[in-house]
């Protein structure tokens, strides 16, 4: 045990967030919140693992705890990344002490949930926006927002999406529903995520066939021809660069960037705000989201999601024009830059959309692994002013929403 | 000088502007193809979208500057001080920015494609995303430091063919990022992050790759002849066809790894933990497997001649067809 416990020590050092690890975790076990860095320092980080395995006998309980003492912080979101990063350090400790054979497939992946309702729950108790996920879930299930951490923390998972289920009886009513309670929130842009993400893991609640028993193996056994035993431990992340690499050859990456922004959340004005967000989204992140997007839209018409990707990439640039100040001089750059973006995606369209359909139903969203969205979302901004400010307990959790229109 | 000045100075054929004060003039979107701003102040000035192509910055002040989506491409800005500046998908393709001052700068999803950033610093920089092909960072004796690049955030870069060789990487955050052929010889790697990192083909001979994390790395054929890995974390790896002769593994982890036709040769693995490795057709002749985990690693048809191992502990680890240290072939 104590070897376990001060591997993960080690491991938590060397991560970037060393303090943030070291700080939360004491506020877990001691209840006290440390600035010192002199006296951090001080601190054992093997015994707090002990501390901390100690004092929440389940992962559960530890999960709860960390995620209840995040919401109280003035930086819930970076502090959100950490106590996932905490959970799953310490999710061997929990593990192994269970039964031993069969550790490491456990970690990997625990526990086999048996209903679709469970083991969607499963898959989302996992997202590091966990409480965000069921923040929105409760609004659109019950309407009303609800903003008191231990609630949020209490409601299950599983409760949520049978009455999901029952109140959106197709998956398109549900993104109806969804779209129109985000519009209400006053942040709009980190709420549409989480309503992407989480239409991605629900999809297949929706979808006549549950691929329960059926592994979903296409081609991976083909792509290891030598290592027959070998095999990885979960799919491999879309590989967006070759994509990438054509935009960056052919147009402005801000303009890319600007454009995607817009048809991916709203329209971009050049307003100090405008730029601020569109930090929190990297080139990457944003092509996700409109492949994603352009995947579910493809049921509902009769043109295939490129050329509806097309059309509304053609519409937005067309109403798009850099402000006065910058000139705008050579007539519209946008639609050069939309037709950049076509040109890039259309070779391997078809490739990319089968990749991203594959990771919708396999559940995992390769988002979470990879650097993606949801990871550059969390992050801490990277304007110099955000590192002078000090973590500090705050009275009222950050997340805190108003709902400023009415829920319909 | 103000703006306005420049950009009618510019308008009728002046492109001399060397020397001039500029600090915190609003630029954004101007078209400056070519101007000559050498060591000119530019410190706080806005150039958002700006045109600067094959402009010369030599030795500017761009301390703070706003460049988001500015084309730099083929600029000169040997030695400019480009601080905390703000180039946000910028285009910097084959601009030369040999000893520029890049430090906490935010460089997300800029075209760096071809740039030279020999003697660049880069520290605390953040670079997420930006592509960065075939970018040139290499050390050259005295004539050119290693880059600095320390604590540098390259989440999902793409360094594709880049030239790093010499470089400082040191706690670096490269998750995600692609480095396939890329040159890495003797880079400083300690305590980077690399998990889910592509490094196939990547050359990091007598690299330093201590304490690094590089779990769910993909390194299929990569060179790590000599490199430093003591107290790595290689879980999930794949290492298939990679060479990794007398290279140190000390107290390293790779459980679950695939080190399939590895070559090992020499290496150091004591006190390794090799649980439930895949080492097929491995070779690890002479190689130091003193206190070694191997339990649950399938060792079929590995060559282990004259390697040590009477101290590995080898519970349930598959040997069939291997060679063992006393050249038997195991049934």
């Amino acid at each position: 045990m104590s070897d376990a416990s001060a591997l993960i020590a080690h491991q938590f050092e060397r991560d970037t967030h060393a303090v943030r690890i070291k700080k939360l975790m004491l506020y877990a076990c001691k209840d006290w919140w440390e600035n010192d860095s002199a006296r951090l320092s001080t601190i054992d980080l093997e015994e707090l693992v002990d501390e901390l395995h100690q004092r929440y006998p389940t992962l559960e309980r530890l999960r709860s705890r960390l995620n209840h003492l995040v919401g109280m912080l003035n930086k819930s979101a970076e502090y959100q990344v950490v106590a996932q990063f905490i959970t799953t350090g310490l999710s061997v400790l929990y593990v192994t002490s269970g039964s031993d054979g069969e550790a490491m497939t456990q970690i990997v992946n625990p526990s086999q949930p048996v209903t679709p309702h469970a083991k969607i729950a499963h898959l989302l108790e996992s997202d590091a926006n966990l409480s965000r996920i069921k923040k929105l879930l409760i609004c659109v299930c019950r309407k009303y927002w609800e903003a008191n951490p231990y609630v949020i923390e209490q409601t299950l998972l599983t409760d949520l999406l049978q009455e999901l289920t029952k109140a959106y009886a197709t998956l398109d009513c549900l993104r109806v529903g969804l779209a129109a309670a985000v519009k209400t929130l006053n942040k709009p842009i980190e709420y549409a995520l989480i309503a992407e993400a989480i239409l991605q893991v629900i999809e297949p609640l929706y979808s006549i066939e549950i691929p329960a028993a059926k592994p979903l193996k296409p081609t991976a056994t083909n792509l290891v021809p030598t290592a027959a035993a070998y095999s990885p431990s979960k799919p491999l992340p879309i590989d967006l660069f070759d994509l990438r690499l054509e935009i960056f050859k052919y147009t402005n990456p801000l303009r890319a960037k600007i454009l995607l922004f817009s048809l991916a959340y709203y329209r971009f004005e050049f307003r100090s705000q405008d730029w601020s967000n569109l930090k929190l989204y990297s080139l990457e992140g944003l092509l996700r989201t409109i492949l994603s997007q352009a995947v579910s839209v493809e049921r509902n018409l009769d043109r295939t999601a490129l050329e509806d990707l097309q059309h509304r990439l053609q519409e937005m640039a067309q109403q798009f024009s850099d402000p006065s100040e910058l000139g705008g001089s050579n007539g519209n750059e946008y639609l050069d830059v939309g037709q950049a973006l076509i040109k890039a995606l259309k070779p391997n369209y078809s490739v990319l959309q089968q990749q991203i359909q594959h990771t919708l139903q396999s559940g995992s969203a390769a988002d979470t692994t990879c650097a993606s969205p949801t990871q550059v979302v969390t992050q801490p901004s990277a304007s110099p002013e955000s590192h002078q400010n000090r973590d500090s307990l705050r009275a009222d959790p950050k997340d805190r929403q108003e709902i400023s229109g009415r829920t319909p | 000088m103000n703006a306005e000045e420049l950009l009618q100075r510019y308008e009728a054929g002046e492109t001399n502007f060397s020397k001039q004060n500029l600090s915190s003039a609003n630029l954004m979107g101007a078209d400056l193809i070519g101007v000559d701003l050498s060591h000119a102040d530019l410190h706080n000035a806005t150039l958002v979208l700006a045109y600067l192509n094959r402009s010369n910055l030599t030795s500017a002040n761009l301390l703070g500057t706003k460049l988001c989506g500015a084309n730099l491409s083929q600029a000169d800005l040997l030695n400019a001080n480009l601080r905390d500046a703000d180039l946000q998908g910028a285009v910097l393709y084959n601009a030369d920015l040999r000893g520029a001052d890049l430090g906490l700068a935010v460089l997300l999803d800029a075209n760096l494609i071809g740039a030279d950033l020999r003697n660049v610093n880069l520290s605390g920089a953040d670079l997420r995303g930006a592509c960065l092909k075939g970018a040139n960072f290499r050390e050259e004796k005295r004539c050119y430091d290693g880059s600095n690049l320390r604590g540098t955030d390259l989440r999902g870069a793409d360094l594709r063919g880049a030239n790093l060789a010499g470089a400082d990487l040191s706690r670096a955050n490269l998750a995600g990022a692609n480095l396939n052929e890329a040159n890495l010889r003797e880079v400083d790697l300690s305590q980077a992050n690399l998990s889910e990192t592509r490094l196939n083909g990547a050359f990091l001979t007598d690299a330093n790759l201590s304490g690094a994390n590089l779990s769910q790395a993909s390194l299929r054929d990569a060179k790590l002849n000599r490199a430093r890995l003591s107290d790595a974390n290689l879980n999930d790896a794949d290492l298939a066809d990679a060479t990794l002769n007398a290279v140190n593994l000390h107290k390293a982890s790779l459980q679950h790894a695939n080190l399939y036709r590895v070559r090992l040769n020499q290496a150091d693995l004591s006190r390794a933990n090799l649980k439930n490795a895949y080492l097929v057709e491995a070779v690890l002749i002479e190689a130091y497997l003193g206190r070694a985990n191997l339990q649950g690693a399938n060792l079929t048809r590995a060559n282990l001649a004259k390697a040590e191992l009477s101290s590995a502990l080898l519970g349930e680890a598959i040997l069939t067809g291997a060679t063992l240290p006393d050249g038997s072939v195991e049934e």
